[in-house]
């Protein structure tokens, strides 16, 4: 052993490691409704859980095999919709949703509010997310200038060169297609709005108000359930049991609210998501934020420690632990009855 | 295996040393990510790395296509609530890659800058050397810059300055080779620029950038306790009064100078060469014994002019 294994003095905070959070094998991801669909009525909400079902017990299935004679930790969750629609009433809502799910043989382990990936228990998820941002470099970025951020979108190659509103005197930009970096023989390039910042008026007071867009705080919504993001080394977004009536406005509710008795831990190594097809886009947006993190090294490393401890095969990609199951959408069963 | 890297030294723009909270505070840069501090032999204060993406030539020579693609890590770091540094560096990984990756293989590691192209080790070596930088090539000292600019400019400090002193830049190169002793190599270009190169074993590669940054450190004392001993000499040969200037610099500077105080054990030999040439704390030691001699003459004597 080298003088190097066993420091003779250390402090305190010289080398913070991030606290850890309980993991299970996989968090899946039981279907998503609009708020509309939610409020929608009841059949709606049947249909899409009949349909995620027999995935659920699919997915449980390919994990255990994944596992090969280990007992598979496994929760489920489902993500309200709250950001875009807060005027909508959980007391109503949330019982009718867990009835029909129960109905439909799906016990939901963990309930979690797509505002909470904004803000949860007043930690900033949202932002602590937009900090960890990595955006590509174009071709020829020597570091000299600082990277183009905060222009609220994010891109997964390089964008077309601008070849609009060019002076009358001034040479004009030759066309060049956009391009995929990475690609296999031809690019699909994605160009994600990631937010939109709005000047808003409030008590006579004109500030800037950022609205994040539908696949960041989704992106959010898988680093959480992966286990990914810390605050100052704290987890956030921990679930908390809840008891007692619903209220009246999801803000009075927990981010990550717990349901069953003794679930298995609500974050994991990897995320399943049976959603309907017509997430398929924003799971795309989603695939590319989490590609353009730079992600807490520390809890990376902490991660791939405990897997390999536990005997599990972990892909190094974060991208990799994440798998999707697109499911047929509500509306089209009802428009081929037309 | 090479590592490149720049660190710019400069006193923090605040009239006072910082207390400890305040420089946590003050290197706060990410939100959700901790500040790092040591307080033993004295308070070193790192920021969390902040990581941007490149893709563009390498510096060689002589000159040979080379493309290098990854992410540059930077991180601020205060000593004694007074020193500031900006330290940018990048791992170099040959590759033998035709074309660009997916960002997320760059992304996911942090400092890693992978070499496309037929350049050699040496040749990038000598490249980064040589002064001045080729156009359109990896710039960490604008990366340095930036965010050294953006602590400097940071509502915590009050932006005044008890002492004048310069910003020096360190350029560093540390190269990881099996069976060799660590060797160290500074050269002094001009008043600012300084280049050193290191050899250290694999191992220890890791551990090269913190010694780089405490020798910066350290040279940037020496430079400012030097600037502050030609100002005093000119002050007294004009019959201006020094005590002003050498008062802030014994109050300030002196008690930061502590060679190796953070570097790790295996590396403090390559301090222990530059102790033999060109002898930095020899120097460093008589400089403030001068200082002091000159306090304490002037102030001996501003004693019996008062008494008689």
């Amino acid at each position: 052993m080298s003088s190097l294994d066993t420091p003779v003095y250390t402090e305190a905070t010289a080398k913070p490691e991030p606290r850890q959070v309980a993991l299970s094998h996989l968090s899946v991801e039981v279907g998503h409704l609009y708020m509309e669909d939610l409020l929608g009525g009841e059949e709606r909400i049947r249909t899409q859980f009949r349909r995620v079902a027999p995935w659920l017990t699919a997915v449980r299935q390919a994990q255990a095999v994944e596992l090969g004679g280990v007992k598979p930790r496994i929760s489920t969750c489902f993500l309200i919709d709250d950001y875009f629609r807060p005027d909508t009433d959980p007391s109503v809502i949330v019982p009718q949703l867990l009835d029909i799910a129960a109905e439909c043989g799906i016990q939901i382990d963990y309930l979690a509010r797509e505002a909470g990936c904004h803000e949860a228990e007043r930690v900033p998820l949202a932002e602590v997310t937009a900090a960890m941002l990595l955006p590509e470099p174009p071709v020829g970025t020597t570091g000299s200038r600082p990277p183009v951020q905060d222009s609220g979108w994010l891109c997964n190659g390089e964008r077309s060169p601008d070849n609009t509103g060019r002076q009358a005197m001034m040479p004009a930009v030759a066309w060049a297609p956009a391009e995929e970096f990475g690609k296999r023989n031809h690019s699909i390039f994605l160009d994600v709005e990631l937010w939109k910042d709005q000047t808003v008026t409030v008590d006579g007071v004109r500030r800037v108000e950022r609205k994040w867009s539908c696949p960041f705080l989704a992106a959010v919504w898988q680093l959480v359930r992966l286990g990914q993001l810390r605050y100052a080394g704290e987890p956030v977004a921990q679930p908390q049991p809840w008891s007692g009536s619903w209220p009246r406005h999801w803000r009075d509710l927990p981010a990550v609210v717990q349901l069953s008795e003794r679930p298995q831990p609500f974050s994991a190594y990897r995320t399943a998501s049976i959603l309907p097809k017509t997430y398929l886009k924003i799971e795309h947006a989603v695939t590319v934020i989490l590609d353009h993190l730079d992600l807490d090294d520390a809890v990376v490393a902490q991660t791939a420690r405990r897997a390999e401890a536990e005997g599990l095969r972990l892909p190094a990609q974060l991208t990799d632990r994440v798998a999707h199951v697109f499911i047929e959408p509500a509306e089209s069963r009802a428009e081929r009855a037309w | 295996m090479v590592i490149l890297g720049e660190v710019r030294t400069s006193l923090l723009h605040n009239s006072l040393p910082l207390p400890r909270d305040a420089v946590a505070d003050l290197l706060s840069l990410r939100p959700g990510r901790q500040v790092t501090a040591t307080d033993r032999p004295i308070n070193r204060t790192v920021s969390p790395e902040t990581v941007i993406g490149v893709d563009c030539a390498i510096a060689s020579e002589p000159r040979v296509r080379a493309r290098g693609i990854g992410t540059v890590a930077a991180h601020a770091v205060v000593v004694g609530g007074l020193v500031a540094q900006a330290s940018a560096r990048v791992r170099l990984e040959w590759t033998a890659d035709r074309e660009r990756k997916p960002w997320a293989h760059y992304a996911r590691r942090r400092g890693v800058v992978e070499v496309l192209g037929g350049v050699t080790a040496e040749q990038v070596l000598a490249g980064y050397h040589r002064p001045g930088r080729q156009a359109d090539t990896m710039d960490l000292g604008a990366v340095c810059q930036r965010l050294l600019t953006q602590v400097q400019g940071r509502p915590q400090l009050d932006h005044r300055t008890g002492l004048r002193t310069r910003p020096t830049s360190l350029r560093w190169t540390a190269v990881a080779r099996e069976d060799e002793r660590p060797s160290v190599r500074l050269h002094i270009d001009d008043e600012v620029q300084r280049t050193l190169q290191v050899v250290v074993p694999p191992d220890l590669l890791g551990e090269a950038a913190r010694f780089c940054e405490d020798l910066a450190l350290h040279d940037w004392l020496y430079t400012a306790l030097g600037n502050v001993v030609g100002q005093a000499e000119r002050d007294m040969a004009i019959g201006a009064d020094p005590m002003g200037v050498l008062n802030a610099a014994l109050s300030l500077l002196v008690r930061l100078w502590m060679p190796g105080a953070h570097v790790d054990l295996a590396l403090r030999p390559l301090w222990q060469e530059l102790e033999t040439t060109p002898g930095f704390t020899e120097s460093w030691d008589r400089q403030v014994a001068w200082m002091r001699d000159q306090v304490s003459m002037r102030t001996l004597s501003a004693l019996q002019e008062a008494r008689h």
